[in-house]
């Protein structure tokens, strides 16, 4: 995509500017503390060694409960992708479904779904199962769209091709418009990822006694231990990326032929 | 001629068929016998239609604190976004790290942000801009890097030839290639604006505001209705916000 600066540029520019952010929020920290001497400095932003060494202190429970909403998240967004994937496979054989479909997919994503936790909750009754159907909610459309315009940027002439070698439907798929389709999916599958684990971390706040996100909101209201606030949040943070490079990676293994990839 | 018209003409028919029919559905229960659910759970269409006509004064003054909280937001994280992928191009070896921090904030969840936030600043509607700012600039940031940096072929070395140099480049090529972009990372930022707007209002002190009174009416046993009529006028809100940009984007073709 960038063809001004190499790989290596790239690595040296992102560890200059997470270097420099730490340096900023220390000065910051500082700055706050000591300069305005807001009595409420250390909560609004403590200084990130200390937050480092809290997180040092409380690693243990800190990633055990990170681990539970993280699983919590990836089955929710197995089913959406899952259910994503086939919506686009059934827009992809029919003009009509597309055309009904489509209207729908765009307006789903207009309803604040992490809004409506607690209806869903209510819905459903079970916590677990709420997980997993707004993960899902969040994950299909961004699957279901990009892999649709996958499906649609297949070359013409190598289906016309397809279709002179007389190969059926499931054929057509299989040896076509699936492997054409494998980077778009990961598109979508690399945008949903992070958004089925803030699903996760939302329902966690809803009545959940254990996960990243009760974690965050017991600390933040001081009934836990309220020093596990700011490496809980950092944390919670971190899980978007590493699901993020998580799936960046897959890409690589199973897609090997995209070269340009970012 | 004939079976475009036709075409046009079912891509409306279907989709509003289909919603008509969903609308019966539950209005029939047969979605709740399906599923074994009680209207309590989820209230028929005409009750939830109802709550919205009785209380629509009300629900008008809360949209509008939440609506003012989230275009200003939108505008602004769009426009920080829209600065930091200008400055990626301009100085790419610097900034493109800028870039990748910038989606590392992306992924921070709303829920936790929010709180936060409500310390830093003292009124709800601070906070609430700060969260709708901070989640809208990721998804704009990216999408005007594309903009500004996938250019057609040649464009570039033909900007070279005629010796422009970078500001001339950017005004005259790039920037005028990024319009379409642009326009893309204001659709996404719609419903996660809307989002994070209504999950600020959640932890927020001030009592007013879509995303209170869902949680609010969601407490309160017999008022589950209203809180599904602020949904959909959540919903309402976002689409009409969404058409808006569609319109600018439509306007806007014409011209680049």
């Amino acid at each position: 995509m960038n063809t001004y600066i190499s790989r290596n540029e790239r690595e040296v520019s992102i560890a200059v500017w997470v270097v420099g952010v730490m340096v900023l929020w220390e000065l910051a920290a500082f700055f706050l503390a000591n300069v305005i001497q807001d009595p409420m400095a250390e909560k609004k932003l403590p200084y990130l060694h200390e937050v480092v060494i809290l997180f040092g202190q409380h690693w243990q429970s800190i990633l055990k409960e990170a681990g539970i909403t993280f699983t919590r998240a990836a089955y929710g967004f197995f089913f959406g992708a899952v259910i994503g994937f086939l919506l686009s496979v059934l827009m992809s054989l029919s003009k009509l479904v597309e055309k009904t479909a489509m209207p729908y997919l765009i307006m789903s994503q207009m309803i604040p779904i992490l809004g409506l936790g607690p209806i869903i909750f209510s819905l459903v009754k079970d916590l677990n199962t709420a997980r997993t159907v707004i993960a899902a909610y969040m994950t299909f459309f961004p699957v279901s769209v990009n892999t649709l315009s996958g499906f649609k940027s297949v070359d013409e002439d190598k289906r016309t091709l397809m279709y002179s070698y007389a190969a059926k439907k499931p054929q057509l798929y299989a040896k076509l418009m699936f492997p054409f389709t494998l980077p778009y999916l990961f598109t979508g599958l690399k945008i949903a990822a992070p958004m089925a684990v803030t699903a996760s971390i939302l329902v966690d706040t809803l009545s959940a006694k254990d996960g990243i996100g009760y974690k965050i909101v017991y600390s933040l209201y001081g009934g836990g231990t309220t020093g596990e606030f700011w490496p809980a949040l950092i944390t919670g943070a971190m899980m978007g990326v590493v699901s993020y490079a998580i799936m960046a990676t897959a890409e690589r293994i199973l897609v090997p032929w995209r070269k340009d990839a970012e | 001629m004939n079976s475009k018209t036709k075409e046009k003409a079912l891509s409306v028919i279907m989709p509003v068929a289909f919603g008509l029919l969903l609308l019966l559905l539950l209005q029939t229960q047969v979605i709740h016998r399906i599923f074994s659910l009680k209207t309590m759970q989820l209230p028929l269409p005409s009750t939830i239609f109802e709550a919205l006509c009785t209380k629509a004064p009300k629900i008008i003054s809360d949209a509008g604190v939440t609506l003012s909280a989230v275009s200003a937001g939108l505008l602004l994280g769009s426009f920080i976004g829209f600065l930091v992928a200008s400055f990626a191009t301009m100085l790419p070896g610097v900034g493109y790290g800028s870039l990748t921090i910038m989606t590392a904030l992306n992924s921070i969840p709303v829920l936790a942000l929010a709180p936060l936030m409500n310390r830093w600043f003292s009124t709800s509607m601070g906070a609430k801009m700060a969260v709708v700012t901070v989640v809208c600039m990721g998804a704009m940031a990216a999408n005007a890097y594309r903009g500004l940096n996938n250019l057609k072929p040649f464009s570039l070395d033909l900007m070279k030839s005629y010796a422009a140099n970078r500001r001339q480049i950017f005004f005259k090529l790039r920037l005028p290639n990024c319009v379409p972009y642009l326009f893309t990372g204001l659709k996404i930022n719609v419903a996660t604006a809307m989002i994070g707007a209504i999950i600020s209002e959640f932890f927020a002190t001030e009592t007013s505001g879509i995303g209170y009174m869902i949680k609010n009416s969601l407490k309160v046993g017999n008022q589950k209705i209203l809180g599904w009529a602020y949904i959909i006028t959540a919903a309402i809100i976002s689409m009409l916000i969404y058409a808006l940009i569609l319109f600018l984007e439509r306007l806007a073709a014409r011209r680049y």
